[in-house]
């Protein structure tokens, strides 16, 4: 009797495991999750604006202002792009 | 970006009114090249839809239009960033010239306006996607993600040219205003 119960025990636990992995996989497919999201990736959105520069043209300044006026490093965002293309 | 073109303007007594009036123009022509591009991308987006309910495979369907609006932001982002770019060297270059009129700054002038056309041009660029069939799918994209990475590179290594050309500008006025304290 006392085995049984112990029993039920786990069969109800994993009945409920499952009911919360259907109901996962139902909301996920509902949104969409599935497929690859159309918004930007991480590395699209990465890129920030640079400050506009000042007027001061000290050398320290310019320095400073040359040095954060940085081209940036696109390959990051064509591999991301490559890689959602190599699962066609 | 007009606050730029106003502080500049504030420094007309030193900066060639010409040089301001160029990249004005330069402005003007990435704003015209994309919105060019723009209503071009809306057409293509129609006609892409069209073409890609011919395609049985939905998971497909979805990579092919989720790859097809990231190659419009990814470029949209980047060309947006590289004219920032350009604008910020314009103006450091400029303010190196206040500081040192006699400097020649020509060949920093000209990589700018070099790497300028080249962003223009690729503000107004769009990458069509073919899509004939499901089985040629994958080397279509391949193809057109190629050509825009290729597009980019070239791009890109102008931006940073003329950034180097702008460094090079600012060591010269360095060594010009160390050999002038040496001297005193």
């Amino acid at each position: 009797m006392k085995n049984n119960r112990g029993f039920a025990h786990v069969l109800l636990i994993l009945a409920a495991i499952a009911a919360i992995v259907v109901l996962v996989v139902v909301v996920t497919m509902q949104n969409g999750a599935v497929y690859p999201s159309p918004a930007p990736s991480a590395a699209e959105d990465s890129l920030l604006s640079p400050s506009p520069i000042s007027d001061s043209t000290d050398v320290g300044t310019l320095e400073a202002e040359l040095e954060a006026t940085v081209t940036g490093d696109f390959e990051a965002d064509i591999d991301s792009m490559e890689t959602e293309a190599s699962s066609l | 970006m007009f606050s730029l073109i106003a502080s500049l303007v504030l420094l007309a007594n030193t900066v060639t009114p010409s040089s301001v009036q160029r990249y004005r123009g330069a402005i003007e022509e990435f704003r015209a090249n994309r919105q060019q591009a723009l209503d071009e991308i809306r057409q293509n987006r129609e006609e892409l839809r069209e073409k890609l309910s011919e395609i049985r495979d939905e998971r497909k369907q979805k990579i092919i239009e989720n790859l097809a609006e990231r190659i419009v932001n990814v470029n949209n982002k980047w060309v947006e960033h590289w004219n920032n770019v350009l604008e910020r060297l314009s103006g450091i270059l400029a303010k190196i010239e206040v500081r040192l009129p006699d400097t020649d700054t020509s060949a920093a002038e000209a990589a700018i306006a070099s790497a300028q056309e080249a962003v223009n041009t690729q503000a107004g660029k769009t990458y069509d996607i073919a899509i004939t069939d499901e089985e040629t799918l994958g080397e279509n994209v391949s193809e057109v993600l190629s050509e825009f990475h290729g597009d980019l590179r070239e791009v890109h290594a102008l931006v940073k040219t003329a950034r180097e050309e702008v460094v090079k500008a600012l060591r010269n006025l360095k060594a010009s205003e160390s050999e002038e304290e040496d001297e005193e």
